[in-house]
């Protein structure tokens, strides 16, 4: 460029200018047609001068139909009509604001960041005579900003996920910890519980130390490895343990079973086994968990209660085959039906008292006095009289002997010395001396006093008690003897089985 | 009851074990009854045995529990001479010890028709 003198612009030159400047402008008129506008906007715009010379800038320059966000044509106005209100310049944020394709058939639109400037011309009585609408095509830089933005997103994600992998590395140090912590209580929870607690490899094999087992069976560390531990479980059960165990790790099911171990002391405990794989992420099994429970104690309480409840079934069966047969033979010699009932009343309730009797005692025994004495009650002390020495009876002999006992009190008051107003009754026993095994009870009932008596032409449920059942049941030597004084009965018993 | 019942046991010899004086009274009953003769009864095994070794029995009627025995040696000895016999008990019949379980078993108590038909049937007289 030459120095000296600036050359002297003629106006034309300013059209020239305007033309040649590099921003693009659109110069308006008030009522926003267009006037004016340089190459570089025709360029910027893909427009052509004649077409849009003179029209509406709306009309020339809508909204993308195909943006339902688009707000362009709100904002541009709204900043055109503050610079005509306010008539200063207006500087418009980054616009979005896309312009049709030319010449595209189907009449697409392009994506355009603008950054647009409003600036007033004033007129000499400072009215708005035009405005210059300069913008600029920002697309690049808003893409670029858009771009930048992508990366600023993704650095934060990257942040976020280092934070993330921290984190994780963190839990997992701490699940590290509590999966030792977690042995440890694993270790501690063996050795506090009688159960014995074991591991085995995915295999099925026993691996490393397994205090709670070697405890127990007294095994060696090395004894108990792999499939050793079964020399601790009993010959007769080891088969079947082998095999089910070796079936559930090949199935990789729970196993459940029974068997006998060997205690250290060499006593054969009886043991409820459960076992469980513990299965990895990946689906594989890493290794198995089992719990050998003792059932010893369990088993035994549950054979007791089985044998208690046999036999209190026993017993009521028998009870009521009893009754049956009281029943059955009473109402074999009842001359009528209210006979049998008192009759048989009469048996049910002596068989009862015994009974209540032997309650007492928890049904080890009863005192024959006072099975005597019960069987006696309801007379008075003027009308009969017992008298003899200790003798403990077992549950059966005090049974049969009440029966008996009720049987000749029943006799007397019906038909002997207790039925009358005067007679009397004497009941004696002794223990003949001898040798333990030997000794006999001798035992007497006399009646005085009484109608007298003659030896009954028919044998009733009484006198076969006494003279077919007491010797039957406790080897018993019975005589039965009706004297004109009355009735005596001698009951020889052999102690050796009426105190078994 | 039955004709058949009756028929079946006439002059039959039946070995009754039973410990308690009245049970044993009904069943000895029951057997005269159906026309049978009774060989006892036994209320222990060593009284039943000699009464097997010293006469003919025909069949027999044993009470499983005998207070402190039980009676399965008497069912022995009579599996030996091929006397046929049915078990009473108050007991669960499933704990008759082996090797009896699921022989013959009449439950306690028990009608006398029932015993006639359950002692025919069983002893196969019928």
């Amino acid at each position: 460029m030459p120095t000296g003198a600036f050359p002297r612009l003629e106006p034309s030159d300013y059209r020239a200018l305007f033309e040649a400047s590099p921003g693009p402008y659109l110069v308006l008129a008030p009522d926003l047609t267009i006037v004016a506008v340089n190459q570089a906007y025709l360029t910027a715009t893909g427009t052509e001068r004649e077409a849009i010379l003179g029209r509406d800038l709306f009309e020339v320059f809508p909204d993308n139909p195909a943006d339902p966000e688009a707000d362009g044509v709100r904002n541009l106005n709204a900043s055109l009509q503050r610079v005509l209100l306010y008539r200063r310049p207006d500087a418009m944020a980054v616009q979005k604001y896309d312009i049709p394709i030319p010449g595209d058939p189907d009449g697409a639109f392009e994506v355009r960041y603008w950054s647009p400037v409003n600036t007033p011309v004033l007129r000499a009585d400072g009215t708005v005579g035009l405005i210059i609408h300069r913008v600029e095509d920002v697309t690049r830089l808003v893409a670029r900003d858009q771009r930048t933005a992508e990366i600023e997103r993704l650095a934060v994600e990257q942040a976020a996920m280092i934070e993330r992998l921290r984190q994780a590395n963190i839990e997992l140090a701490r699940s590290e910890t509590s999966l030792r912590a977690s042995e440890m209580r694993f270790r501690a929870a063996a050795e506090a519980v009688s159960d014995i607690l074991w591991t085995t490899t995915a295999d099925g094999r026993l691996a490393g130390d397994q205090p709670s087992w070697r405890a127990f069976t007294g095994q060696s560390r090395e004894a108990c490895q792999g499939l050793g531990w079964l020399d601790a479980v009993h010959p007769e059960d080891a088969p079947a343990t082998l095999s089910g165990w070796l079936s559930a790790v090949d199935s990789r099911m729970p196993y459940e079973g029974e068997h006998r171990l060997r205690r250290r002391d060499g006593v054969w405990r009886q043991f409820s086994v459960r076992a469980r794989p513990v299965i990895g992420e990946d689906g594989a099994v890493r290794e198995w968990v089992g719990v050998h429970a003792d059932i010893t104690e369990a088993r035994r309480a549950e054979a007791q209660r089985r044998r208690l409840l046999d036999e209190l079934n026993h017993r009521v069966k028998n009870s009521l085959a009893t009754v049956q047969s009281i029943a059955q033979q009473t109402a074999r010699t009842a001359p009528s039906p209210g006979a049998f009932v008192a009759d048989f009343n009469g048996r049910l309730l002596a068989l009862s008292h015994s009974h209540d009797l032997l309650t007492y005692s928890d049904w080890l025994g009863a005192e024959l006095c006072d099975v005597v004495g019960q069987t006696l009650a309801p007379f008075s002390s003027e009308r009969v009289s017992a008298e003899g020495d200790a003798v403990y009876l077992a549950p059966k002999a005090a049974v049969a002997l009440s029966m008996a006992l009720h049987e000749l009190v029943a006799n007397a008051a019906k038909y002997g010395a207790l039925c009358g107003p005067a007679g009397t009754v004497d009941v004696t026993w002794r223990v003949e001396p001898g040798d333990t095994d030997m000794q006999t009870l001798a035992f007497t009932w006399r009646e005085r006093g009484g109608p007298g008596v003659i030896a009954p032409s028919r044998r009733g449920f009484g006198s076969r008690l006494l003279e077919q059942g007491l010797p039957h049941e406790l080897g018993a030597v019975v005589s039965l003897r009706f004297e004109p004084a009355g009735l005596t009965c001698d009951i020889s018993v052999p102690l050796f089985e009426a105190r078994r | 009851m039955t004709r058949s019942v009756m028929t079946g046991f006439l002059g039959r010899r039946i070995l009754v074990v039973e410990d308690e004086m009245l049970l044993a009274m009904m069943v000895q009953d029951l057997i005269l009854e159906l026309g049978g003769e009774v060989v006892g009864p036994a209320a222990s095994v060593g009284d039943a045995l000699s009464l097997i070794r010293g006469q003919k029995v025909d069949g027999a009627v044993l009470d499983v529990n005998l207070g402190r025995e039980t009676v399965y040696p008497v069912a022995h000895a009579l599996n030996l001479a091929e006397v046929p016999f049915v078990f009473v008990t108050g007991y669960d019949p499933a704990s008759l010890e082996e090797p009896h379980r699921g022989h013959a078993t009449i439950q306690k108590p028990f009608s006398t028709e029932d015993f006639g038909e359950a002692l025919i049937q069983r002893l196969g007289w019928g």
